[in-house]
């Protein structure tokens, strides 16, 4: 009887605590190998995977570049306004993560509309405000559609394209991704899961860490 | 060594959350064929409405910040009971105003849904969250219907 209780015991505790986080997120993309001579000496860096530079328009009308993001840990998406399938379910997941890292500067969001002639600031300013979400964690940005597509896809890793047979007009992936202070994609997960996005905070919350430790 | 089925059921128990409550209304005063046919139209309304309406008004009918309005307790609902069907089948646009707050963002019309269909998303919606109508027949729906403005 005393064993059958320590077992007991035992097993509540190993079902329910958390396996802890004992790894490293991995660095996404092709890293790219460059050539430099150095005194003389032809040497090899290897460069990882960066998301490249853009200049778009944010929901204030405030010119946002890469630049600004320097320094935050952020999470990317692409959706569109009027979009009637995934998006509604992938704003609801980002306004989880815009509440738990509400109070953390260091952590932004960015989403980019992939129909910038229909969503012009004006309506992504309404759509943010009816969000609740403050253009200073928040951006929700629009601009060239060519450059947009092409950032999601060579940048991002995900695909957004139109497609007049899609519910709305465009295809779009449903990832969010995450990227970390060197402008490195750090993960992507699926921004209509919500255990998905649950892995997404922890993940944030990852990076913030050793952030502090170092 | 002997586990003790109490600890089994413990150990199942231990990590689960309490199941959710259905929190859907029971019209009294229903006799059993009734009371089968609106159970049988909850349960198709919640598919369809799984399947259609969630992805917007959210699974507990909340709704999001303000550009999706709430379903659950929803004044709007009560107050324009006998328009909704055409709602669902041709759309809303234009600001409108629910418990209290404005909302304006396009909903898209489902013209392909059959009037049973209207019917069984609209006896989920009405009974589920707070809102208590009771069942909402085909016919009721076939009349509402009738009087549609189109918004095209």
């Amino acid at each position: 009887m005393k064993i059958d209780h320590l077992l007991l015991v035992a097993l509540l505790i190993i079902s329910c605590s958390e396996v802890k986080n004992q790894f490293e997120l991995p660095v996404y993309g092709q890293p790219k190998v460059v050539e430099r001579s150095v005194d003389g000496q032809v040497t090899y860096d290897t460069i990882s995977h960066t998301i490249s530079d853009f200049t778009f328009v944010n929901q204030d009308s405030a010119v946002i570049t890469n630049e600004h993001l320097d320094g935050n840990i952020y999470v990317a998406d692409f959706f569109f306004t009027s979009c009637p399938t995934i998006c509604p379910v992938m704003k609801t997941q980002l306004v989880r993560v815009y509440e738990k890292f509400r109070e953390d500067p260091n952590v932004m969001l960015v989403s980019y509309t992939i129909d910038p002639e229909f969503d012009t600031v004006a309506l992504l300013n309404d759509y943010a405000s009816r969000l609740g979400a403050s253009s200073e964690k928040w951006h929700f940005l629009t601009g060239d559609m060519d450059e947009i597509y092409e950032l999601a896809e060579s940048s991002y890793m995900v695909v957004a394209d139109e497609d007049d047979q899609a519910p709305g007009g465009f295809i779009h992936s449903g990832a969010f991704i995450l990227v970390d202070k060197e402008r490195q994609v750090r993960g992507v997960y699926d921004g209509t899961e919500e255990v998905q996005v649950d892995i997404l905070m922890k993940d944030i919350q990852w990076l913030l860490d050793q952030e502090n430790e170092n | 060594m002997r586990i003790s089925p109490i600890a089994i059921v413990l150990i199942f128990f231990a990590c689960t959350k309490p199941s959710e409550q259905s929190g859907v209304y029971m019209p009294e005063g229903m006799d059993r064929r009734e009371k089968t046919r609106y159970e049988q139209y909850l349960v198709q309304g919640k598919r369809l409405y799984i399947q259609h309406c969630q992805n917007c008004h959210q699974k507990d009918g909340g709704g999001l910040g303000t550009l999706y309005p709430p379903l659950a307790n929803s004044d709007y609902l009560k107050k324009n009971h006998s328009d909704l069907s055409c709602v669902i089948k041709y759309g809303l646009e234009g600001e409108i105003i629910v418990n209290g707050e404005s909302f304006n963002m396009k909903m898209e019309g489902l013209r392909n849904l059959k009037d049973l269909e209207i019917a069984e998303i609209l006896t989920y919606v009405s009974n589920s969250w707070g809102n208590q109508h009771g069942m909402i027949s085909v016919q009721e729906v076939q009349g509402q219907l009738k009087d549609c403005v189109s918004t095209d």
